[in-house]
């Protein structure tokens, strides 16, 4: 196993735990009686998080350029912003919206990672 | 035109010769010891290199169907250096060349078409010869190839589409011989090099096929560079006892398998760019993993939360 296929399965871990975020956000919003869901959602969401920095760290260090990095950053802002919403209390609100367009950027980060 | 330069160059220079030392009187012998030897040098000079590149000079264009109506008989009447030139239209004929000469279409591929006239022959055959060129063709219709050069050396086949053959460009025991901008599509297999060595591959499409893109097989020192390889059932490109061999810049998407190599060494791969077929499944499978690890991860959370929420209720 070389690194690119290390990646790969990073890259599907942290999408495989966007989508569990995902759904468990999305429940959280429509249900009001939840044991241990809210905890859950938060649990993947960092581990989300984690493998996000985990693997642009891997890929810019791999292929050092600007326009990889400016991806990776944007990206990353969109998860800081998602957290930044919850945080203010809006996640009800808004918080959909935010969590599909994550559940996009793990879909380009997955289809950027498949095996090349 | 250039032969009559020929005979007036020497027939000059023969009368100089006369000139200088026959009847030369003397006043021209005076003004003349300068000038003289060196018009008979010029003119032994331009005699004997046009003599010398007789042979270049004398190669013809022959037309089809102009000149001959088959694209064979064309090949057969030509000799050594000779250029054929063929119009646009459909040729049901098997070519076999072997003598160097180039074969050019006027149009293109697109529009001149050579379809094999028996199936089990290839539809042009380049045998025990060098230095041919072929472009400009579509060749289709053969079980056995579209393109097959057998112990072959410095050919350039250029610019031709081989398609619904058994293998589009074939090379076997052949040498130095350069395929670029070929398109080889549904045909078993596209391009094969077997026993061939020191071959140039570049810019070549090599896809759709029913088995595999390119192939070689006890080939070694070729160079494989930017090649397209998509869509083949198989292997995009394959190495099987092959050695040294540069594959470079490539593009293998959508086969079975992108590239392999096997019982071949110090092969030199970068910079190609592959994408097994399965690989775009990848993230539909991720969605349905994802969703049964959240149902378990939830039933999970529910129970340790709802025993904790007892506890403190006890």
């Amino acid at each position: 196993m070389d690194i690119k296929d290390a990646i790969t399965i990073l890259a599907s871990i942290g999408f495989i735990c966007s989508i569990i975020t995902f759904i468990g956000g999305f429940r959280m919003v429509r249900k009001t009686d939840h044991h241990g869901e809210p905890q859950m959602h938060k649990m993947n969401g960092y581990i989300t998080v984690i493998v996000y920095v985990m693997l642009a760290t891997l890929a810019v260090s791999l292929h050092f350029k600007v326009l990889l990095i400016l991806a990776w950053f944007i990206g990353f802002c969109v998860h800081l912003f998602k957290l930044f919403l919850v945080k203010k209390g809006l996640a009800v609100r808004y918080g959909g919206y935010m969590g599909g367009m994550l559940l996009i950027v793990w879909l380009v980060v997955i289809f950027t990672h498949l095996p090349k | 035109m250039i032969l009559f330069v020929i005979k007036a160059g020497r027939a000059a220079a023969l009368k100089a010769l006369h000139f200088t030392y026959g009847k030369s009187s003397p006043v021209v012998a005076s003004r003349g010891s300068f000038f003289l030897p060196l018009t008979i040098f010029i003119l032994l000079s331009i005699t004997f290199i046009l003599t010398e590149f007789h042979s270049i000079a004398d190669a013809r264009e022959i037309n089809v169907p102009d000149d001959y109506s088959a694209i064979q008989s064309a090949i057969d009447s030509a000799v050594s250096g000779d250029t054929i030139l063929v119009r646009e239209g459909i040729y049901s004929e098997n070519l076999s060349v072997d003598k160097p000469l180039s074969l050019l279409s006027i149009v293109g591929a697109e529009r001149t078409h050579v379809e094999a006239n028996e199936a089990e022959r290839p539809v042009i055959i380049l045998r025990a010869t060098e230095g041919v060129t072929i472009r400009g063709f579509t060749f289709k219709g053969s079980n056995a190839a579209g393109i097959f050069l057998y112990n072959v050396s410095a050919a350039n086949i250029n610019g031709n589409i081989a398609t619904g053959n058994h293998t589009g460009i074939r090379l076997e025991h052949s040498t130095g011989n350069t395929v670029t901008s070929n398109t080889t599509i549904e045909n078993m297999e596209g391009i094969t090099l077997a026993h061939s060595n020191k071959n140039t591959l570049n810019d070549n499409i090599a896809s759709n096929n029913s088995e595999k893109g390119i192939l070689l097989y006890y080939s070694n020192d070729n160079s494989i560079s930017k090649n397209t390889t998509n869509d083949n059932l198989w292997n995009g490109i394959t190495l099987w006892s092959s050695h040294r061999n540069s594959v470079s810049d490539n593009v293998s998407v959508q086969n079975t398998y992108a590239i392999v190599v096997s019982d071949s060494k110090d092969n030199l791969l970068s910079g190609n760019r592959e994408m097994r077929r399965i690989y775009y499944l990848l993230p539909v499978v991720l969605i349905y993993i994802a969703a049964l690890l959240y149902l378990i991860e939830k039933k999970l959370f529910f129970l340790y939360y709802s025993r904790k929420s007892k506890g403190r209720q006890a």
